[in-house]
């Protein structure tokens, strides 16, 4: 397990660099599974760029869970540092089997499976889980 | 002849509005046939000659844009004729399908297009402080989608 941050704020980060310079550090397919909990809504790259990325680095069969702050809530309006929050479908847009997704593919958007996309318990969050299609 | 530029036309592409006119579609990159300009708006000047432009459509464009609306609502001012118009959607803050792309950086209040109208009180307090070129407001509506504003300005030249 790799813990990454964009400085080393507590020992057990192990991997420091800013998401927001692309390519990142890790080569095409070569992760297995990517945790980004509330993390997309601090960079100043789109979600949608971060989640083409992501798409890259994970290898076929290999899966991504996302959490994001939901636009209608208060909590995520607290925080300085957002810069995007996400509908309650926010994730359909990357799921080709998906109205949305058929419709905006031509933003150049990485095909994924929706797996999971619910409300985090407490209603400031949406969750999903998404598997790269590759 | 009059030209008509459809900024960011996606899926979404426009005829000519009657004879005398030509309309272009302007994309990103040139995901179908019919994209006949392809320029990133975030790179100025935007490739049209200052008071080229009879008419600009940009529904759902701007708001993908890294440069601020000011800028290019500015921009937009440049390249249209004196009276020429803007018809403009953003998505309003307040509609859930707004947030439901992952591309859009803000969102509209139902009044945000004051600020470009000199004769609003809106425009009037912060017009030449934030550096917006003069518009008039022709027509704006909360209602016109399920979840944008619609303007359309001219430009003041």
């Amino acid at each position: 397990v790799v813990n990454h941050d964009l400085f080393a704020h507590s020992p057990e980060i192990n991997y420091l660099c800013d998401l927001n310079l692309l390519p990142w550090p890790w080569a095409d397919s070569s992760i297995d599974a990517i945790c980004s909990w509330s993390v997309f809504e601090h960079l100043k790259i789109t979600p949608l760029e971060a989640f083409n990325e992501c798409w890259r680095i994970l290898r076929p069969g290999g899966s991504l869970e996302v959490k994001m702050p939901l636009w209608d809530s208060d909590e995520g309006h607290n925080d300085l540092t957002h810069r995007w929050w996400i509908g309650h479908h926010g994730w359909n847009g990357l799921d080709p089997d998906t109205e949305r997704g058929r419709d905006y593919a031509f933003y150049g958007t990485k095909p994924w499976r929706i797996v999971g996309q619910n409300e985090v318990p407490g209603g400031s969050s949406l969750y999903g889980k998404l598997e790269p299609r590759k | 002849v009059k030209l008509l530029v459809n900024l960011g036309a996606g899926n979404k592409l426009v005829q000519p509005p009657g004879p005398g006119w030509v309309a272009v579609q302007h994309d990103r990159f040139r995901h179908r046939p019919e994209i006949q300009v392809v320029h990133d708006l975030n790179v100025l000047p935007w490739p049209w000659q200052h008071g080229s432009v009879s008419s600009l459509i940009a529904h759902s464009v701007f708001e993908h844009l890294d440069i601020p609306l000011i800028q290019a609502m500015n921009e937009a001012w440049r390249v249209l004729k004196p009276s020429g118009r803007i018809d403009l959607k953003l998505p309003l803050w307040n509609r859930a399908r707004s947030y439901d792309d992952p591309t859009h950086r803000y969102f509209a209040g139902p009044h945000i297009l004051d600020n470009f109208d000199p004769t609003t009180e809106r425009g009037q307090a912060y017009g030449v402080l934030y550096g917006i070129l003069p518009w008039r407001i022709v027509e704006v509506s909360s209602e016109a989608g399920p979840a944008c504003l619609r303007g359309i300005l001219e430009a003041l030249k």
